[in-house]
């Protein structure tokens, strides 16, 4: 019998994680990330009043989606999947036309300035296939941050899953994302299209 | 509820320079098609107009994918939009439809004066590439359907329609501004505030659909309907909404001089460009993550390009006629040529 395709992902267990943005900063260490850009980040907020105030967080970063909007609308395919499901892109290809940036539900992607060409999250495949864990997960000190093969039902990632009642981001588009989290805090996830306001300068 | 303590605004990626490129590629549609109703659709009245206004298509046609080619963050690497189609891209269709235009539309105006029944088949083949093109750009942002701002079936079709108003505004400029340059010949004064006033109206229509659809949309249309009403109310109220669709409105149905209709028309031109900054930028202001709006960085460069691209179409439309004149007389005198040798040998 022929083996399953691997099919990398990774579960996010947020009531682990205690917002310490070292995945941030390993991971701009990691992959050179350019000085205003971030491929993966962490939100947090407050929640509650007080006395009864919780601190609540999403670690951020590519969803490395199945139907990844990015590849469907790149002109040039610079955009795919390799063969363990991770989408990357095409350094040589790609002609930084932005369209893949505009088109990411999850904003997770940047056309980086040094280079001319969209860049995000790879999983650290360039650690991957070393054997190792991408950086952020390596670095996490609440072990938040699971990396595994989700084809794999003894992996740690296939686990959790199926313990866990797991949630993706922004379901109702249809992408289905890669990477999951447990204890999700649903409001923190989705836009409050009542509290808008201005960002500070890039 | 929460409060957010940590989060982040993320870049604007469709700045000036895809904006100047949608505009300008739009209004070449619109020309295009104001070229078509005397030479192919037969009514002439408007046939004086046909080469002109192909030449105006032409030079925005060519001024428009300039500014989209420096907005690359690699240029050069261009060419491989021709060499790796993406059959579910936008872009990609987009490039093929821009480029099979662009070549349609030089046969169609090197074939006006002379328009036989194979010019009048080019001139139904450039059309109905002209309406691709119009489509094409807003049907690029439907595909984004992360940003619900864009992700409305509306978005072509005013941005089809828009087109066409942007296009008599110029035509209604230059006809009466400056009739010598683009070599309109005839008074169009009336046709042109027949066309701008039903123009106008049919654009109040779309706009306001669009945003009745977008305040039905949940909480997130009603807020991005919101937020054109308060962070980008300069731009959508007072630019689009007041000074270059009401007051244009105003102009062309109330004041009865020419110049009046002509700055209509440019107030019109204006209004269909302000249009297009209020859906690309809003649609990416509002955040698909986080509660911060995004922001445009606002590079110099950007700027400059935009401004260079409009340059450009301008300085082609003052020197395309003069080049096709050229030609033309260049054609004559071959052919002359070829009578007087004929007429020796006989």
């Amino acid at each position: 019998m022929s083996e399953k395709k691997k099919h990398y992902g990774m579960v996010i267990d947020v009531r682990r994680c205690i917002g310490c943005h070292a995945c941030t900063a390993t991971c701009k260490i990691e992959n050179d990330v350019p000085t205003n850009y971030y491929r993966s980040w962490v939100v947090e907020g407050d929640k509650g009043e007080y006395p009864n105030v919780s601190r609540v967080k999403l670690p951020t970063l590519c969803n490395h989606c199945e139907d990844a909007p990015c590849e469907q609308v790149c002109p040039v395919k610079a955009t795919y999947h390799d063969e363990n499901g991770t989408v990357l892109v095409d350094p040589e290809r790609c002609i930084g036309c932005r369209y893949c940036v505009a088109a990411c539900p999850y904003d997770a992607r940047y056309l980086n300035p040094e280079t001319g060409i969209a860049d995000k999250c790879t999983f650290c495949v360039h650690r991957v296939e070393y054997g190792l864990e991408p950086a952020c997960v390596s670095t996490c000190v609440g072990h938040a941050r699971v990396f595994g093969d989700l084809n794999d039902p003894n992996s740690e990632v296939s686990r959790l899953l199926r313990e866990h009642n797991a949630q993706t981001l922004r379901k109702d588009l249809g992408t289905k994302p890669s990477v999951y989290y447990i204890g999700l805090d649903e409001e923190l996830a989705t836009v409050n299209y009542n509290q808008l306001k201005k960002g500070g300068d890039r | 509820m929460v409060t957010p303590l940590y989060e982040m605004s993320h870049p604007i990626p469709f700045g000036p320079m895809v904006i100047a490129d949608f505009f300008l590629v739009a209004l070449s549609a619109g020309l295009l098609y104001i070229s078509l109703l005397g030479s192919v659709f037969g009514l002439n009245k408007y046939e004086s107009l046909a080469k002109p206004t192909a030449i105006m298509a032409l030079a925005t046609v060519l001024a428009g994918p300039v500014a989209l080619l420096l907005d690359l963050g690699h240029p050069l690497r261009f060419l491989n939009l021709y060499l790796h189609f993406n059959v579910t891209s936008m872009m990609s269709w987009g490039t093929y439809i821009l480029t099979i235009y662009i070549i349609l539309l030089l046969v169609y105006t090197l074939l006006l004066d002379k328009i036989v029944k194979f010019g009048r088949v080019i001139g139904i083949m450039t059309g109905v590439f002209a309406l691709a093109l119009g489509s094409y750009t807003g049907l690029l942002l439907v595909e984004a359907t992360g940003r619900f701002m864009w992700n409305s079936a509306l978005i072509p079709v005013l941005f089809i329609f828009t087109g066409f108003l942007a296009a008599w505004g110029l035509v209604a400029m230059a006809s009466i501004w400056f009739p010598k340059i683009v070599k309109i010949k005839e008074d169009f004064v009336q046709t042109s505030r027949t066309f701008i006033s039903g123009l106008l109206i049919g654009q109040i229509v779309l706009i306001s659909l669009y945003l009745i659809g977008l305040g039905m949309n949940g909480d997130a249309g009603m807020a991005a309907f919101k937020h054109l009403f308060t962070e980008r109310q300069v731009m959508f109220v007072w630019v689009q909404l007041v000074g270059a669709t009401l007051l244009p409105l105003i102009l062309v149905t109330v004041v009865k001089n020419k110049h009046a209709v002509a700055f209509a028309g440019l107030l019109s031109f204006l209004g269909v460009l302000a249009l297009r900054f209020n859906i690309v930028l809003a649609g990416q202001e509002i955040p698909q993550t986080g509660n911060l709006l995004n922001q445009l960085s606002g590079h110099v460069f950007d700027w400059v390009v935009f401004g260079l691209a409009f340059a450009a179409a301008i300085i082609l439309i003052t020197v395309l006629p003069i080049i096709f004149n050229l030609f033309e007389k260049r054609i004559v005198k071959i052919e002359q040529h070829k009578i007087s040798n004929e007429n020796l040998n006989m």
